[in-house]
């Protein structure tokens, strides 16, 4: 059954897809990932602190995420349904550990202003979540471009992010100082709380823009990672239908609720 | 020694709180934590997840990993272990305890893919790497206290959210946003705890 | 429930361990690749924190087994005599450990002082990095250690960073451990 929902569901994207262009472009604004799917949270409350980390973890997570995308597009037809989570978290932990080795070889200073976020990309709902919703339904090409604009759209919420925690926070940009000495700096845009403030200040600016373009007040998807492939638990659906089953049917139940 | 595990029960609750400070399980914080009883059921899993990960992946990296110059893998082997674990412990409990299964089951799969549960398993390695005393049973306690904390803020914001809806909010604000801006306040109170652990145990 | 045939287990248990197997070999690989300019990466960031540390010598050799640190190093100048010495030590900070490494001449006078790793607060604790407060420390080897004060300091004496009085104390504490192991070295008859 699976693997007949698999081939219509492809047959639609095919259909869907309107050039690939559209394919690369959603993930950049439409779909961006940190605001608008409420993806990879984790990392963009916690390494946006300056914005060189920012950029640093957003190419780090789009080389995962246009590696693993691919690969994960060319064996669609090989992993079984029934192994690919595990499937694919040992092709994204592959890539990521590559990734984490050559940022040790040739970019320490990243490597230390990441720490353990690094090998967490691993985790990134994201990646997994676009392995599951995309790459394992569509051929090679559109994967890798939808992993790059996703790639895109998650770097530029970072750098975002980083830009007006960094500039609030200490004064600077980049490191360089803008406002020394006129203003005193508010320090705890750069501490754990003032991640959160930051991201829901976006978030809700995101809203209101989105609203305003589509004439209709259609909020971010739903708390958290519901977009995930894991997330399923969070609707009374995922109980019947066990575990694993469709975030993307269960998840706009979950929102239904919560607008109300 | 007691007290030294003492004082990284307490850190890994307050000062260095998986969730609030170190930005590690994100996800279900903001997506489980809207009802009490789900936000107590998926700490639950999580505290038990933890320490039986860190259990099993410490030995694991240090008497196979290391010695075989293989600590590069740990990424990979660590994710897995999580995965395969998480997956025999839904088995488990699903075939010998049914009642355990029927409240934590549902939140199993999802572990998984939480970033806290890798990270606490990763963190202690770092640590321990840092620190010669540091220990197995430092690390199993690091681990039950993260699991602690992550409770503490889940259970906590909990009780935040349930207080957010009857509230009025601006439009755009409404859902995540509002949400974000509580978790942020609830952040600040946990700032308060910095030093207060060294202070409590005079070490 | 329905049975299961072997071969639908098999075959996922097959192709799994095929991906497991292909991954690690191309792990092992980019290891293999990046290790050596890991470790060279680390040998140029150590070499680079000891020339701050310690900027009279030239070369730095590793000291086996002084009690205290977690590593210590005799630094040479370009004609090789030994001019000072580089101390690694730890100390707990507000948020947690604190590396220091203080580099200290043969002339009883402290070099320098870096801060190798820490987990202070960003804008408060974590200004122990910069220049202002580490070059405080530049100065003779005071008889009991180096002393934390709030006001103008004198000889032997470091002014405490604004709002972070633990994290200069852990910076102190760390800095007056390499001191003691200085002295440790120097009652052994110095270098040996």
């Amino acid at each position: 059954m699976a693997d007949k929902t698999a081939t219509t569901q492809e047959k639609q994207a095919d259909k869907k897809q309107g050039g690939l262009l559209s394919v690369f472009t959603k993930g950049i604004v439409k779909e961006n990932p940190v605001l608008r799917l409420v993806l990879g949270t984790c990392p963009t409350l916690a390494i946006t602190t300056a914005a060189s980390n920012a950029i640093g973890m957003g190419i780090a997570a789009t080389l995962v995420l246009v590696c693993s995308n691919a690969v994960i597009s060319l064996l669609r037809r090989v992993i079984p349904d029934k192994v690919r989570i595990p499937a694919y978290i040992t092709i994204i932990a592959g890539f990521v550990t590559i990734v984490q080795m050559l940022v040790k070889a040739y970019a320490p200073d990243i490597d230390q202003a990441l720490g353990i976020y690094l090998p967490l990309i691993v985790v990134n709902c994201i990646i997994l979540g676009r392995a599951e919703m995309y790459a394992s339904k569509n051929s090679v090409l559109p994967s890798m471009l939808d992993g790059l604009g996703m790639g895109i759209g998650f770097t530029a919420a970072l750098l975002l992010m980083g830009i007006i925690r960094e500039f609030l926070g200490t004064g600077c940009i980049f490191g360089m100082p803008l406002t020394a000495g006129i203003v005193e700096p508010i320090l705890i845009f750069i501490l754990p709380p003032g991640g959160f403030f930051v991201f829901g200040m976006l978030m809700a600016l995101a809203n209101k823009l989105s609203a305003k373009l589509s004439g209709e007040s259609r909020p971010a998807a739903g708390v958290g990672c519901s977009a995930c492939p894991m997330a399923a638990h969070c609707s009374k659906q995922a109980q019947e239908k066990g575990p694993s089953a469709c975030p993307s049917a269960a998840a706009p139940e979950k929102e239904g609720g919560d607008k109300q | 020694m007691i007290k030294g595990l003492i004082a990284v029960f307490l850190a890994a609750i307050l000062t260095e709180n998986y969730v609030l400070n170190k930005f590690l399980g994100i996800c279900p914080f903001l997506g489980v934590s809207k009802k009490l009883n789900t936000a107590a059921g998926m700490s639950a899993a999580v505290i038990f997840v933890m320490v039986l990960a860190t259990a099993v992946t410490w030995p694991i990296y240090y008497y196979l990993l290391v010695p075989n110059d293989l600590a590069y893998l740990q990424t990979i082997v660590f994710i897995l272990i999580i995965a395969a674990l998480v997956q025999l412990v839904e088995t488990v409990l699903k075939k010998y305890m049914p009642p355990l299964y029927n409240s934590l089951g549902v939140y199993l799969p999802l572990i998984t893919t939480n970033c806290a549960v890798l990270g606490v398993t990763m963190l202690v390695i770092e640590k321990a790497t840092a620190d010669a005393s540091y220990t197995y049973v430092y690390a199993l306690v690091n681990a039950f206290g993260a699991g602690v904390g992550f409770m503490v803020a889940m259970v906590l914001f909990a009780g935040v959210r349930e207080r957010l809806e009857a509230c009025d909010v601006p439009k755009c604000l409404r859902g995540l946003p509002i949400t974000l801006v509580a978790a942020s306040l609830v952040a600040v109170s946990f700032l308060g705890f910095q030093g207060l652990v060294d202070g409590l145990l005079g070490t | 429930m329905k049975r299961i045939k072997p071969s639908e287990v098999l075959k996922p248990a097959l192709i799994l361990f095929a991906i497991c197997l292909i991954v690690t070999a191309l792990l092992a690989g980019t290891n293999l690749l990046t290790q050596d300019a890991i470790a060279a990466q680390e040998q140029q960031k150590q070499d680079e924190s000891c020339r701050v540390a310690l900027p009279e010598a030239e070369t730095f050799s590793t000291m086996e087994g002084v009690e205290g640190t977690s590593a210590a190093y005799e630094g040479q100048n370009a004609a090789g005599d030994t001019v000072g010495w580089v101390f690694v030590t730890e100390s707990k900070g507000y948020g947690g450990t604190m590396r220091v490494m203080t580099g200290i001449n043969s002339e009883e006078k402290v070099t320098g002082v870096v801060i190798l790793s820490h987990d202070e607060t960003p804008g408060l604790g974590a200004n122990a990095e910069k220049d202002s407060f580490r070059n405080q420390y530049q100065q003779n080897v005071p008889q009991d250690g180096f002393q934390v004060v709030k006001s103008e300091p004198s000889d032997g004496e470091i002014q405490a960073m604004t709002g972070a009085t633990i994290s200069s104390n852990a910076v102190t504490d760390a800095v007056n451990t390499a001191l003691d192991c200085y002295r440790t070295l120097q009652s052994k008859g110095g270098a040996q």
